[in-house]
């Protein structure tokens, strides 16, 4: 970097343009990395007391909570793009359906196992208990099948294309993303599929400063908060973890240290697919429906927490996720909810234009 | 006995011959150094070795196996590992998770042990980074064990790279230019890491420009130009040979190429370098 | 359910089998009379239809179309045009590739119908998207068009909806098309009555899908509404992809909405927005119109979370003094599975168009006009006149081809179904 500018400085007039220079190179990017998360922050903060003063506290509150809850399934889908980005350098498009795919899943499975006699739609509502054993026996498998589900689109559509130019893999992500929608649409219908999990998780937890916080909105919390501390941990802790941080550094090198890249490129997307899964079942239990084109929406949006956050980058895709979450719900409180989309795609460019490496950089430690 | 024997073996870029028939061994417990302009194709020679380019025509066999066709992560297996030209660390992880990247294929978990974590993946990474561990203190890296590949000292960078070429237990070490850009203590220390890693048992085959390095500790010399071997012996041989003499001076004087080699403020990141990658 | 639907239509063949034979008239048919006149009648007449009968669309499409049926079936037993017959053709506007209604596909049909001379006169189409295409075609041929189902506004009212315009729907200056159920002004101005009145909402807010019925119900919901004199405190619109309303609805509990109303069709979120209602605590009434009336609210929001919201939607005639005979006439041709709430829609708009034709014949001397022109002409001139007392209530037009009975069932939810409650005359708007 130092070699660059002195060799632009070298050709250029004696005069201001060294110093206009440095300032674009130098200073500008250092103010817009400090000033950007500082003017994020002041505008949440503004836009909460707004809405503060206009609705009351509690209100307030309510919708901080609002959008940490829909924002934490943002975050869970952002995952998988950021760790797919992070490693191959591409846009996977098709997670976003992979997340809805994983929802209709998760609802295929619990009727399941009422064929297996083992009744989920009533076991479940019936009691804690009840309801703990129906979600240990559907997180598993619900994310395994997503997690499959990953894997396999990662070996059809896109290994071939590894070496091809940038285009081809994500024409073909797309191309991956219209089919599963229109397998949804076929076998699920058009309508909103009900997932036939009323009542599962009822009821109000706690009361945090007047804002009621419900079971559904703990376990969507929970879920998320826990799977990103989890995943963090893996990265950094484990082997796949580390194979998987040094292959999105370094392919070649870490071929040469002895990592089967193409194993550690499946589990990649296996991880982030599985992870879609868990947002999936949460969804489906949350919202209790889930409609084919539900990807299309959910995937944009968690592409844009993931670019905020630095693609590329688990924490960052986690912060991301919650930060879209509870800008869009404050937003359309106080822009109205037509809004809401338009909130979230000036964010997505104000981003590449100002930050492009995101709140927390694209190549931080953490990054996978 | 010969450990590495490179067979006939030509890579071909497009219209560009990179490597021409070459053929030459190296044997078990030597170090034997490769020499040759800028361009000749010694890089390349080692990316066909390793598995990271396929081979044009000809064979490589390690051990008596021909190990053309095989995936890079195999070969590391079998006891191949090398070190870039250019410091390619995974510069965002720490020396020893480096080190420890560099004994994957030493690891027996399964991918399931390690997304579900259990016990015997634990036991093992806690083995394996003990490991790491060691062999950083064993190249007086062990102060840096904590610290992002990036942020070392230069020549410790070169170093690490080592380290983590060591840490899959290699019976051949491919070294590719590694007293670029050091200084001349450091220049020594790695001569001597050089002959205590062969007196250790390994075998060495190294890329070098600074012929100090090269006429020391050498065994034997192979020389390319063009892609082509133009001679094969031992230091003195090599030396006074009139092809080798023709082919330096033709291409600019040999202390030329020192400095050029000795820039010190190399990218740390790999992505700069695209003559690196398979395109 | 299969003894049930093999059964009915055999009891009601032979109840209407002992009608006939006992030689009384039946009653809501309107106005019958033999062939009054028309006894030396001989050649033909051909009416139509144009219907969505197969696709997403074949269930309220074919139970729409079964209603024509049997108004042209009962014409033809009791001799409705004396010597004459009557030729019927149903079209089908649903197309493969759309899977469900095609203006495209309409405007081909009409085409087809206009440029047949025989045919007088069409019963359709179902939706208001398929008019905009077949009202221009219908129009510079002369054409009637009766619709038993379009709600858009737009279609009769000039200026009436930004988005349809009026006067190129109508070439030639002269109403050809007519309908004989309510529009969304209508109903929107009935949506904020019942509002206000019955269910003593004052502060509104107010959600709709962005598409042209629902934005147009809610835009004619907002105006009554504050008419009536109670606060619309806000009016967002929210694509049909919109899962989650808990920012609209926490902000609503804030304003101290108690009525939210959803203009828009289930299909975008009616029973979504009623079951997010309850899980931020907003206690508010729910009202919402015709497109909220379908059973994928209850798959949206099932069980009691379902309970106690309104919707407004065509009355169900067959639970009114003056419907209550079509059921048995409907069961004694078809399935009673199949009749939808349209289905006396059907028919009567068959009845008025078979009515004016006698009126022609009758005017005419008891012959078939032979200028196909003048004939089609002189039956829009019989509809507008038309005054029929059919299942549906009594039916008249005003000058836009509008009827004058602004009659809505309104529905409320209960155990997963809608059922509807009363019979609201909606104000004169
Ligand atoms: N991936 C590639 N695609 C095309 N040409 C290549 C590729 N890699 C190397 N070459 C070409 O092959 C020739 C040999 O390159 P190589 O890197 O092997 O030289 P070298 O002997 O290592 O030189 P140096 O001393 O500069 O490192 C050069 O002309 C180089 O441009
Ligand atoms: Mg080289």
């Amino acid at each position: 970097m130092a070699q660059k500018t002195t060799d632009a400085a070298a050709v250029l007039p004696p005069g201001r343009q060294p110093r206009l220079d440095a300032l674009r190179l130098r200073l500008l990017p250092q103010l817009t990395a400090r000033a950007f998360p500082i003017i994020l922050v002041t505008a949440l903060v503004g836009m909460f007391l707004r809405i503060a003063t206009t609705s009351g506290g509690e209100i307030a509150g309510e919708q901080l909570k609002n959008g940490l809850q829909i924002g934490a399934i943002y975050a869970l889908i952002a995952l998988g793009y950021t760790m797919v980005y992070g490693i191959i350098e591409l846009i996977n498009f098709a997670h976003g359906d992979v997340f809805t795919l994983s929802a209709f899943y998760a609802i295929l499975f619990g009727q399941l196992f009422g064929f297996f006699g083992l009744n989920v739609t009533t076991l479940a509502p019936s009691s804690a208990g009840g309801l703990i054993a129906c979600l240990l026996l559907l997180f598993p498998i619900t994310m395994l099948a997503a997690g499959i589900t990953g894997v396999l689109i990662e070996r059809v559509a896109y290994r071939r294309l590894r070496q091809s130019p940038r285009l081809a893999p994500l024409i073909t992500a797309v191309g991956v993303s219209f089919l599963l929608e229109g397998v949804m649409f076929a076998k699920f219908g058009a309508a909103n599929y009900p997932a036939r999990k009323d009542g599962w998780v009822h009821g109000t937890a706690f009361t945090a400063g007047g804002v009621p916080v419900r079971w559904n909105d703990v376990l969507v919390l929970s879920t998320a908060l826990g799977l990103m501390f989890a995943l963090q941990a893996f990265v950094r802790g484990s082997r796949l973890g580390k194979a998987m941080r040094a292959t999105a550094q370094d392919r070649d090198a870490a071929l040469l240290s002895g990592i089967n890249i193409n194993r550690t490129i499946a589990a990649t997307f296996f991880i982030g697919s599985a992870l879609a899964g868990a947002g999936a079942l949460v969804y489906s239990i949350y919202y209790n429906s889930v409609q084919w084109n539900l990807g299309f929406r959910y995937g944009i949006i968690a592409f844009t927490a993931a670019v905020l956050g630095g693609i590329g980058n688990i924490v960052g895709a986690g912060l991301g996720g919650f930060l879209i979450g509870v800008i869009s719900v404050f937003g359309s409180q106080l822009l109205g909810g037509e809004w809401e989309n338009s909130i979230v795609f000036a964010m997505l460019i104000i981003v590449l234009t100002f930050r492009p490496v995101g709140l927390l950089g694209m190549r931080v430690p953490d990054r996978a | 006995m010969s450990l590495l024997e490179i067979d006939h073996i030509s890579k071909r870029f497009g219209g560009l011959l990179a490597v021409n028939d070459v053929t030459f061994d190296v044997g078990d417990g030597e170090i034997v150094s490769m020499i040759g302009p800028n361009g000749a194709g010694k890089t390349t020679a080692f990316n066909c070795i390793t598995g990271l380019y396929p081979v044009t025509s000809g064979d490589v066999r390690f051990d008596g196996v021909s190990i053309v066709g095989l995936p890079p992560h195999r070969i590391t297996a079998l006891g191949i590992t090398r070190t870039f030209q250019n410091i390619r660390l995974f510069s965002f992880m720490t020396a020893v998770d480096n080190v420890m990247v560099g004994e994957h294929s030493r690891m027996h978990a399964k991918v399931w042990d390690a997304i579900l974590r259990t016990p015997k993946a634990r036991r093992e990474e806690r083995a394996v980074e003990g490991h790491a561990l060691t062999i950083l203190s064993g190249l007086g890296l062990e102060r840096y064990a904590d610290m992002y590949a990036r942020n070392l000292p230069y020549g410790f960078q070169r170093r690490l790279e080592i380290a983590r070429a060591l840490a899959s237990g290699p019976r051949l070490l491919l070294l590719d230019e590694p007293a670029a850009g050091l200084n001349p203590q450091e220049k020594n220390e790695l001569m001597g890491v050089i002959s205590h890693l062969r007196d250790e048992g390994l075998t060495i085959f190294l890329i070098e420009h600074d012929m100090r390095v090269v006429m020391e500790i050498s065994d034997r010399i192979v020389v390319l130009d063009y892609g082509e071997k133009i001679a094969e012996g031992s230091p003195a041989e090599v030396r006074n040979n009139p092809r080798v003499i023709e082919a330096y001076l033709g291409s600019g004087a040999t202390t030329q190429m020192h400095t050029a080699r000795s820039t010190p403020l190399r990218p740390a990141n790999p992505a700069d370098d695209e003559g690196e990658r398979p395109a | 359910m299969h003894t049930k639907s093999r059964l009915i239509p055999i009891l009601g063949a032979v109840a209407l089998a002992l009608v006939a034979a006992c030689g009384t008239s039946s009653t809501g048919g309107g106005t019958t009379s033999g062939g009054g006149g028309l006894a030396g009648c001989t050649g033909s007449v051909t009416v139509a239809s144009d219907l969505p009968t197969s696709g997403g669309d074949a269930a309220i499409g074919g139970g729409t179309e079964n209603g024509v049926r049997a108004a042209v079936l009962k014409a033809q037993q009791e001799k409705l045009l004396g010597g004459c017959t009557i030729n019927y053709i149903p079209k089908n506007d649903a197309s493969v590739a759309k899977g469900e209604h095609d203006p495209a596909l309409g405007a081909q049909n009409m085409i087809a119908l206009t440029t047949n001379p025989a045919v007088v006169g069409v019963v359709g189409p179902f939706n208001s998207s398929v008019a905009i295409a077949e009202m221009p075609i219908a129009n510079r041929a002369g054409m009637l068009l009766l619709s038993p189902a379009n709600t858009n506004p737009g279609l009769t009212i000039a200026g009436s909806r930004p988005d349809v315009d009026t006067n190129s729907l109508r070439p030639t200056g002269k109403v050809t098309y007519y309908r004989i159920i309510w529009n969304d002004i209508a109903q929107g101005a009935d949506d904020a009555q019942i509002s206000y009145k019955e269910l003593n909402a004052r502060k509104a807010y107010i959600i709709d899908d962005q598409e042209a019925y629902g934005k147009g119900l809610a835009d004619f919901f907002e105006k009554y509404f504050k008419q009536d004199g109670g606060t619309v405190l806000k009016h967002v619109a929210l694509p049909g992809t919109t899962k989650d309303f808990k920012a609209q609805l926490t902000e609503a509990k804030g304003l101290g909405a108690d009525l939210l109303f959803f203009g828009g069709v289930a299909a975008n979120g009616s029973g979504i927005i009623y079951c997010q209602m309850k899980d931020v605590g907003l206690t508010a009434k729910y009202m919402s119109g015709d497109g909220t009336v379908d059973p994928q609210f209850f798959k949206d929001c099932a069980g009691t979370n379902g309970d106690g919201a309104y919707a407004t939607s065509a009355p169900d005639a067959t639970k009114t003094s003056a419907g209550a005979g079509f059921t048995p006439l409907y069961d004694a041709s078809f399935a009673d599975s199949s009749r939808v709430v349209y289905s006396p829609y059907g028919y009567d708009a068959m009845r008025i168009v078979l009515n004016a034709v006698k009126a022609v014949l009758v005017d005419n001397g008891g012959k078939v006009p032979t200028d196909s022109a003048s004939f089609r002409s002189k039956v829009i001139a019989k509809v507008a006149a038309t005054k029929y007392d059919g299942f549906v209530g009594h039916i008249e037009f005003d000058q836009n081809g509008d009827t004058t009975n602004h009659a809505f069932g309104l529905y409320s939810s209960k155990g997963g179904q809608w059922t509807q409650s009363e019979v609201v005359q909606a104000p004169p708007v």
